[in-house]
């Protein structure tokens, strides 16, 4: 039995998840002791650094940096795609660092905790990304955890790690073939991903991705918003009205609180029943209300929310293939994501179905796992993992302020796109350079620059050469090449990011 | 002239009022409850100037938590069962504590303890429903229950603890009813084998206190000697544990920001 220590590491927004890859199992499990006092193994994405040897995450890492915010950061995962933000640090004789650098901070502090704990050295890891995050931050997160000691394996999208996770261990059938929608109903955004899964054993598997969508604005913060709106107009007293600033934190941190723990237990129960009480402006106010589940999916539908959801089912399904899929073409839902076990929510995807889905609130848990196989994946010679990754968003270049796109989103890596031809001058073009950028939308403004191309046209006879690009197998970074008007091939390389 | 006059020392009126309560008590075996001479608003919101009043919330370690009493799957209900009845006992003695002093309170005082008792009725249907969702996976061993049951204890005691603790602390320095309700509480806790923590001001404090610890800073709180960093600037609550690393309520504690 192999004993190499295979990591996946969830990095996320607030949190991080770090799993290893049991051979015996074949499957991943958190690495124990990784969270904050004995909790739970996820721990705060934060980082305080005490000095150049000694730095500390999570929630301690928080507290820490209360007397000293200078040598704290949260939210990292945020910035580093910028080449805007970086910061001072204090405690490193105020060198300056980007939000990269303070990345790899992270790493290395997690390679070392692992280390400790497993007593031995990670031989990879797998990385997850947002399917959403374009080119610049794969290759940033990838670069941060190569510089923090780190072999990366693989770098791989959330939802085809949640797939990964739910499918392998999905023991009641050996053989299957089917669609699954994973919807993942998170605090701020909702996101729907659609694969083909087919299993011919229980080693062998395959995990398509048909397609990805979701909307930005909506999630479990907007139903709390709901919530704590109809809240203040029954106490009487807006966030407005507040004079005190300490009494207008308190009112908010209660609200939102009450709000969160109502939603939960409207989950479960038909009825509940609120009371607080809140001192503001010198009188005592109190919220003292019987909330059934009837009265609360009457706010969620008043506010749209359901119509929102639907809407986002029906444009998932219609950009699958040249004819799109109807609902009765999936197999099986997965819904995820703190508010997904809300009643009306569940009843909305049921009825839109026409079958129930199977509910597993905690995602970073299912992407941290499927990471973790991943990494596995790639020793374990028992397993046959074949996953085929699709192009996330459209890459191409800019044509005045439009958008062309050359490499087509849900494109399969390794598959390279239509000839694109450009006009050279070879006497003024000698030094031609082709910014690139990624996005799905129409305007150039609107989408992210991710690298620069620089190609020497002097012993280019022709007046015309030709440009591909596609996603590289091993690593998702983008490959370009260039032709000649004889389609010979000129130059082949990875895109890198260079100033545009 | 006007500033000659000296403000009336209320502390005497208080101390005096002590005494007499105390004697009243001792000899006809009953409450009587002490409405407080007038405090300026500003010292009410600021418990942080006179640490005497943690005193009274103090709650020695005595039992052991209540979750270790766990030892097989049948346990748990009992458990569960003890809790639910030792907070129905603490709602009885509010009630009748309300019943035997409200004539003596004032309408100020009554309308916070109506709103304190409303409070602890509506948790108690948190901790029923908050129980009935406690369901062991069958692969959880005993100590996989016990710390999982630990932390749905904590998460209704730290509320329980957050709502009625402000209503408290202010209502503390005007009537002396509200040291009887922290009698009636602290005794709810301790039996559940709650234990307080206390902080002091300009202690050191390192990073193993930080587990029981929620730092705040204050406006006036920056300063530029690196001396301060770690130092306690004022203490607003103690900490609520079941064990060292098991924290139901961290103590809130005022810090200097290094600028």
């Amino acid at each position: 039995m192999k004993d190499e220590l295979l990591l996946g590491i969830d990095f996320g927004t607030s949190t991080n998840y770090v799993t290893k890859y049991d051979f015996a199992k074949k499957d991943a499990v958190a690495v124990a002791n990784m969270g904050d006092y004995g909790g739970s193994n996820i721990f705060e994405n934060t980082i305080y650094i005490e000095s150049g040897s000694n730095v500390i995450l999570g929630k301690l890492a928080n507290k820490k940096g209360v007397s000293s915010p200078m040598n704290f950061f949260r939210d990292i995962k945020r910035h580093i795609s910028s080449d805007n933000w970086s910061q001072k640090i204090p405690h490193l004789d105020n060198q300056i660092f980007t939000a990269q650098d303070i990345a790899t901070l992270i790493f290395k502090e997690i390679k070392i905790k692992v280390e400790k704990i497993e007593n031995r050295p990670i031989d990879g890891v797998v990385l997850t990304v947002p399917y959403s995050y374009g080119d610049q931050y794969r290759r940033r997160l990838r670069e941060s955890a190569q510089n923090a000691g780190l072999s990366v394996i693989n770098i791989i999208e959330e939802p085809i790690a949640a797939a990964v996770s739910f499918g392998l261990f999905d023991n009641n059938s050996t053989t299957k073939d089917e669609k699954i929608l994973v919807f993942d109903f998170g605090g701020g955004t909702l996101d729907i991903t659609v694969f083909n899964f087919s299993k011919k054993n229980q080693s062998h598997a395959e995990i398509e991705v048909l397609n990805t969508s979701g909307v930005e604005q909506l999630g479990g913060k907007d139903i709390d918003e709901i919530m704590i709106s109809k809240f203040k107009s029954i106490i009487g007293v807006e966030y407005d009205d507040i004079l005190n600033d300490v009494e207008l934190k308190k009112y908010q941190e209660v609200l939102n609180k009450t709000a969160t723990e109502q939603k939960e237990n409207l989950s479960f129960d038909d009825e509940t029943e609120v009371y607080e009480n809140f001192d503001l402006n010198r009188t005592t106010k109190e919220l003292e209300i019987d909330l059934t589940v009837e009265e609360f999916n009457q706010w969620l539908k008043s506010n749209n929310i359901i119509g929102k959801i639907e809407d986002a089912l029906d444009q998932v399904l219609w950009d699958i293939g040249e004819d799109g899929l109807e609902p009765e073409d999936i197999d099986k839902i997965i819904l995820a994501g703190g508010s997904s076990s809300i009643p009306i929510i569940n009843e909305t995807i049921a009825n839109y179905f026409n079958k129930m889905p199977i509910v597993q609130s905690n995602l970073g848990e299912l992407v941290g796992r499927g990471a973790g196989i991943v990494a596995g994946i790639a020793s374990d010679d028992s397993l046959n993992y074949n996953i085929i990754k699709k192009v996330n968003k459209n890459v191409g270049i800019a044509q005045g302020n439009k958008f062309i796109s050359i490499l087509n989103k849900n494109t399969n890596y390794g598959v390279e796109s239509d000839f694109f031809g450009i006009k050279i001058n070879n006497l003024t073009d000698t030094n031609f350079k082709i910014n690139f950028y990624e996005g799905d939308a129409s305007i150039i403004e609107n989408c992210e620059y991710i690298g620069q191309v620089e190609f020497d046209t002097v012993d280019v006879s022709s007046s015309k050469i030709f440009l591909t690009l596609s996603k590289d197998m091993d690593d998702g970074r983008i490959i370009y090449k260039l032709y000649d008007d004889q389609k010979t091939i000129l130059e082949e390389k990875h895109i890198e990011n260079k100033k545009g | 002239m006007n500033e000659d006059i000296k403000k009336p020392d209320l502390s005497h009126i208080q101390t005096s009022g002590t005494l007499l309560k105390n004697c009243l008590e001792k000899w006809f075996g009953r409450i009587y409850i002490q409405e407080k001479a007038e405090v300026p608003e500003n010292d009410i919101t600021n418990l942080s100037n006179n640490n005497n009043n943690f005193s009274f919330f103090e709650i020695k370690k005595t039992n052991p938590p209540i979750y270790t009493s766990i030892n097989s799957l049948s346990d748990l209900s009992e458990c569960k069962k003890t809790v639910q009845d030792s907070y129905k006992k603490l709602i009885d003695e509010y009630g009748d504590l309300f019943e035997e002093v409200g004539d003596e309170l004032n309408e100020n005082t009554i309308e916070s303890l109506e709103i304190i008792s409303k409070l602890l009725d509506n948790r108690k249907k948190k901790i029923e429903s908050s129980f009935n969702k406690f369901k062991p996976d069958d692969s959880w061993d005993i100590a996989k229950i016990q710390d999982e049951f630990s932390h749905v204890l904590v998460n209704i005691l730290k509320d329980i603890l957050e709502v009625t603790s402000i209503s408290i602390s202010n209502g503390l320095k005007q009537s002396s009813v509200y040291e009887k309700i922290i009698e009636i509480l602290n005794s709810f806790y301790s039996y559940l084998g709650i234990y307080t923590k206390e902080y002091k001001v300009n202690e050191m404090y390192t990073d193993d206190d930080l587990v029981s610890i929620n730092p705040t800073v204050s406006q006036d709180g920056e300063i530029k000697d690196k001396n301060y960093q770690n130092k306690i600037k004022s203490v607003e609550s103690l900490a609520y544990l079941f064990e060292d690393n098991i924290v139901v309520l961290e103590a809130n504690i005022v810090v200097w920001r290094i600028s």
